[in-house]
């Protein structure tokens, strides 16, 4: 069967746009295939900065024939009495191109209708393609699409060519001047002009003959060996040959050379992430470190120095002639940045880091919020809530308050200015000169941390409590200024943020639950009284900015958890059970103590019961006190004295040596505790009407179940798993 | 004349580090010979040649517009006192408009290099994704910074608004930097030690001239002097756009620009307010960007062909005036 090879030609997309666009072209051309009935067997993607390539490998010479059924008038309507065609009838099997004795009937809902079977003869596939693949290129859509010279179509850069074959047959189409062929096009300057493919199967073999690995899995290869190489001439290694570099500088070549260069010693006085990030985010280098680490001493510093005075950057040219002076350019941009960051480094450290508070009064956080200064207090006070809330050591509430007067001073120093992604380090390396101790030099750096999607949790104590200070008063201000995002405009990143608040109180402080609603609610008060805010014409609704912060918190709480492989109605019983922002570590604890109760035939009985007690009362508001006087049934009475045991014998002892729930071993305790009640509850539904006519008695019993649910929902909403529970 | 083309790239490339004033030359014949109308610097202070009439103004409607020009630029805050070696607040931008952009832009913007000795065979060229957005300009499109081994030589943009209009047909704006390339062409690391012809350097002519200027724009300026220019000219761009001056009324709004700027240098601004003057410069333009729009429906696009001219004028008149203004 024949294979189908498109390539879309461009100018240099953007190399975040590629491994987005290669999945999305996959997918239109699945589905535009799918819903033209032609099958085929895989596909590929490829693709460089100039070029988006599919090919389908055997896919079918025509479109599959299909029959379908079309429903006419009702029968009587298209034939008279004696069964000759009326009007109607006739019309209709014209309309479909039979005759009308070819047309059927059919009984629907008690009518007999005339019905149509219509034969689609399959089209041929080019033919299929030619109405499919137009339209799938205009589709496929990316952020900032452009439109170019006198054209309408919209893409993510100008489209330039296109190559459309079924095996050796060109697969016409236009696309406004353009038509598609059998020409793709090599190397803009190693080997430019255009190259003719003849069949799908030559395609990569043709464009590597013009100097175009069209695999980004093979330039991958190339550059990761050469790469190694280079480094290990020098004693050193390749440092982030991973991740987002790496991909980044796959997707900017077509025909990749490593290129090492170097750099004066005297910069490597540098932190080491000063040098990175100008290598990594201004240059797109690989830094390169050395083997072993050489221990200064101090193993704690921010300052390390691991550098080699190298670095590695990875040409799209590969001509031998050209390294000397490729090596030499870059080398003089690198130095002429590493001047520039040496410079406001030192000068920078002519004025103490905490003589910078005047600078900080003057910095706007957000306007209508105050100053930077103005929220380093805020953030002292909110620590303050926040030590007495989880009674925290001095050992870490110290350096947390230190490092929270410190840590945006360095917004205001030049190279935090000229390097703004340094925030935070910046201020880290200058407080360790000045003779901070580490936990709150840590913090100052770590405090920014998730600094993006793919980077991690802070992992010191002391920057994971600054982090949540920090994000959370970000939050609750943003929202309060209406700033919340909306579909993909963000630009404040609270996504992120808030996301971080989540990953830090669930994965980093496990030893120190956070009360997160404490929190919110402290910062809500706090620009309540203090901002311009409520004199604006939006005024302050508290409630509203609480309610809407908790819901865009709470979507983040249940994606990780849902991440975490807890099922979609274990994850709603138990953030439904009561509010989960009162310990985020508890919430991970109960999702597995409910998993670990639906396992056992015992468990699942505990909660069914708990299931049926908690419907019972769904979501009344009325609370009756319980009279055990109005007892009368033998089942109710069980039921009480089921209650009264566990109560005494388990409950109160706990309650006595402030025992809460904390590990899953205290779950299992419960929930077999729990399981004691499933008979009793039962047969209590069973053999009692709880609805009972006099007033009283229902609100007695509903009382009497109210006991019980309080303590089923210790661990979950279990009215949330009815469809996991036979 | 594609021979004549290939002997001078040949002299370009044997003739070792071109001087400044030879960088511009070249650039003027390679552009001017591939019909680009070559004009002199607009003669009033601008952050980047974009706001020269001959851009912001020119990439409106439908007209057929091809320019280059070496451009003045000014911006404030950039200024160091004539100590670093690579940052000035008053530069020179070699500016190129192709509107329609041409299907081949990009080869014909790697042969300007060529014409400048540049041989890209011999260094590693490419074309890094760089979007840009000016907001007191209402403009945005899309394009590359232009990289010669690392370093960044032009910024290339696919010009999709400005104004708040549509730029249609589309516009490509090729912008040199024209210190970074020339220090690149003459292997030297400090700008002011580029030869600007065979006898002066780049410094003795700028130098002094950033030392005074730094100081000026970062001490010696009058904030309140300053922030009164600023509403003077506002209204005076106002007054002139009501009066349907347009290319008065624009001159005042780049008086405005500036003055923001050099405010901006003075570190008086508080964010709301700086905001706030963004919002108050981008309005302006915006009516200005309308207001010569008209004008060219009115003197019937001069620059498009005669053929196109009766259905553009209309389509434009339908679109760009309200039916009071019709």
């Amino acid at each position: 069967m024949p294979n189908y090879l498109l390539e879309i030609g461009t100018e240099e997309l953007p190399a975040g746009f590629i491994p987005e666009a290669e999945a999305r072209l996959e997918q239109l051309m699945t589905d535009g295939l799918k819903s033209k009935n032609l099958s085929f067997k895989s596909m590929k993607t490829m693709s460089t900065p100039r070029r988006l390539t599919i090919i389908v490998n055997d896919i079918a010479a025509k479109q599959e024939t299909t029959t379908t059924k079309v429903k006419g008038p009702p029968a009587d309507k298209c034939f008279d009495g004696n069964g000759t065609p009326t009007q109607a009838g006739s019309g209709f099997a014209k309309k479909n191109n039979l005759s009308v004795d070819q047309l059927e009937r059919e009984d629907i809902g008690g009518v007999t209708y005339v019905i149509a079977n219509v034969t689609t003869e399959g089209k041929a596939t080019p033919e299929v393609l030619t109405e499919i693949v137009p339209k799938l290129i205009t589709q496929l859509s990316g952020e900032r699409l452009m439109r170019w010279g006198a054209y309408e179509t919209k893409f993510s850069r100008p489209i330039r060519w296109i190559v459309s074959l079924l095996d050796d047959k060109v697969v016409e189409f236009q696309l406004e001047k353009l038509t598609a062929g059998r020409h793709s096009m090599g190397h803009r300057i190693l080997s430019p002009g255009s190259v003719e493919i003849k069949e799908p199967s030559e395609y990569v073999a043709k464009l590597k003959e013009k100097k175009v690995l069209v695999e980004p899995a093979a330039r991958q290869a190339v550059i990761e060996q050469q790469v190694k190489e280079l480094a290990q001439k020098v004693n050193g290694k390749a440092k982030q040959l991973s991740g987002s570099l790496l991909e980044e500088v796959v997707h900017i070549t077509e025909w990749p050379r490593a290129v090492m260069g170097d750099f004066a010693k005297e910069y490597l006085d540098l932190p080491d992430t000063l040098i990175e990030t100008i290598m990594v985010h201004h240059q797109r280098y690989f830094p390169v470190e050395k083997l072993q680490a050489e221990s200064n001493g101090n193993k704690d510093s921010v300052l390390k120095k691991s550098l080699l005075p190298h670095f590695i950057t990875i040409a799209n040219n590969d001509l031998d002639d050209a390294q000397a002076e490729i090596k030499q350019g870059n080398e003089r941009v690198l130095k002429a940045r590493l001047a520039d960051g040496r410079f406001f480094y030192f000068d920078d450290q002519k004025t103490k880091l905490s003589d910078h508070g005047t600078a900080l009064s003057s910095l706007t956080f957000q306007e209508g919020l105050g100053s930077y200064m103005s929220k380093i207090e805020r953030l002292g006070e909110l620590a303050n809530l926040l030590v007495k809330d989880t009674h925290l050591e001095p050992k870490h509430a110290e350096p947390l308050f230190k490092a929270l007067t410190l840590c945006k001073l360095d917004l205001v120093t030049n190279l935090v200015r000229e390097l703004p992604e340094l925030q935070g380090y910046v201020g880290a390396w200058y407080a360790e000169q000045e003779g901070q101790p580490p936990e709150v030099v840590h913090a100052i750096a770590s405090h920014y941390a998730p600094r993006s999607t793919d980077d991690s949790i802070p992992a010191d104590t002391v920057g994971q409590l600054a982090s949540v200070l920090d994000k959370v008063d970000n939050l609750v201000g943003l929202f309060a200024l209406g700033k919340r995002p909306s579909g993909s405009s963000d630009p404040f990143a609270l996504r992120r943020q808030a996301q971080g608040v989540i990953d830090v109180l669930v994965d980093g402080l496990k030893e120190i639950p956070v009360n997160l609603s404490t929190l919110i609610k402290s910062q809500v008060t706090w620009f309540e009284n203090h901002t311009t805010l409520k004199s604006s014409k939006r005024g302050f609704d508290a409630e509203k900015i609480t309610t809407e912060l908790s819901e865009f918190l709470l979507q983040r709480l249940r994606g990780k958890l849902l991440d975490l492989g807890f099922g979609r109605e274990v994850v709603e019983a138990v953030l439904s059970a009561r509010d989960p922002f009162w310990n985020l570590p508890n919430v991970v604890v109960r999702c597995r103590a409910t998993e670990a109760l639906l396992k056992t035939e015992e468990g699942m009985d505990t909660a069914r019961a708990g299931l049926r007690v908690r419907k019972i009362l769904g979501d009344e508001e009325f609370h009756a006190d319980f009279d055990s006087a109005l007892l009368s049934l033998d089942a109710e009475k069980n039921l009480i004295g089921a209650y009264n045991s566990f109560d005494e014998n388990f409950m109160k002892p706990r309650m006595k040596e402030h025992k809460t729930f904390h590990t899953e071993q205290d779950y299992a305790l419960l929930e077999n505790e729990l399981s004691k009640f499933s008979k009793p509850v039962h047969a209590f539904f069973d053999g009692v009407m709880v609805n009972d006519k006099d007033e009283k008695i229902r609100n007695n019993r509903h009382a009497l179940l109210r006991k019980l649910d309080v303590h089923y929902k210790l661990i979950a909403d279990f009215s949330k798993l009815q469809s996991l529970i036979p | 004349m594609q021979e004549a083309v290939r002997l001078r790239e040949e002299d370009a490339i044997t003739n070792k580090g071109l001087s400044f004033q030879q960088v511009i030359q070249k650039l003027n014949e390679f552009w001017g010979d591939r019909g680009c109308a070559v004009m002199q610097a607009f003669d009033l202070e601008k952050g980047a040649s974009t706001m020269s009439p001959g851009t912001f103004l020119r990439v409106l409607g439908p007209e057929p517009w091809n320019m280059a020009c070496a451009d003045a630029c000014r911006r404030p805050t950039d200024g160091r006192y004539g100590e670093n070696p690579n940052r000035l607040q008053h530069y020179f931008q070699y500016q190129v408009i192709l509107k329609p952009s041409p299907d081949d832009v990009q080869d014909v913007y790697l042969d300007s290099l060529r014409a400048l000795g540049i041989n890209p065979l011999k260094h590693d060229i490419r074309f890094v994704e760089d979007n840009w957005a000016s907001p007191t300009l209402g403009a945005w499109g899309v394009g590359w910074e232009v990289w010669l081994d690392g370093l960044e030589v032009t910024q290339f943009t696919y010009f999709q608004q400005a104004g708040g209009l549509e730029v249609k047909p589309v516009a490509a704006e090729i912008t040199y930097g024209l210190e970074r390339l020339s220090m690149y062409l003459q292997n030297v690391d400090n700008v002011y030690d580029l030869q600007w012809n065979d006898r002066v350097k780049y410094g003795e002519l700028y130098h002094h001239n950033e030392v005074e200027q730094s100081k000026y724009n970062f001490e010696e300026s009058n904030p309140d002097l300053l922030k009164q220019l600023f509403s003077l000219h506002q209204a005076e761009a106002q007054r002139l756009i009501d009066k349907k001056l347009i290319m008065p009324g624009y001159e005042q709004i780049l008086k405005c620009s500036h003055y923001f700027n050099l405010l901006d240098a003075r570190g008086v601004l508080g964010r709301d307010e700086r905001m706030a003057n963004i919002i108050k410069i981008s309005k302006l333009s915006e009516k200005i960007a309308r207001g010569y729009l008209q004008q060219r429906i009115e003197m019937g696009f001069p620059l498009l062909e005669e053929s196109q001219k009766e259905e553009a004028i209309k389509v434009y008149r339908e679109k760009y005036f309200s039916p009071e203004e019709k």
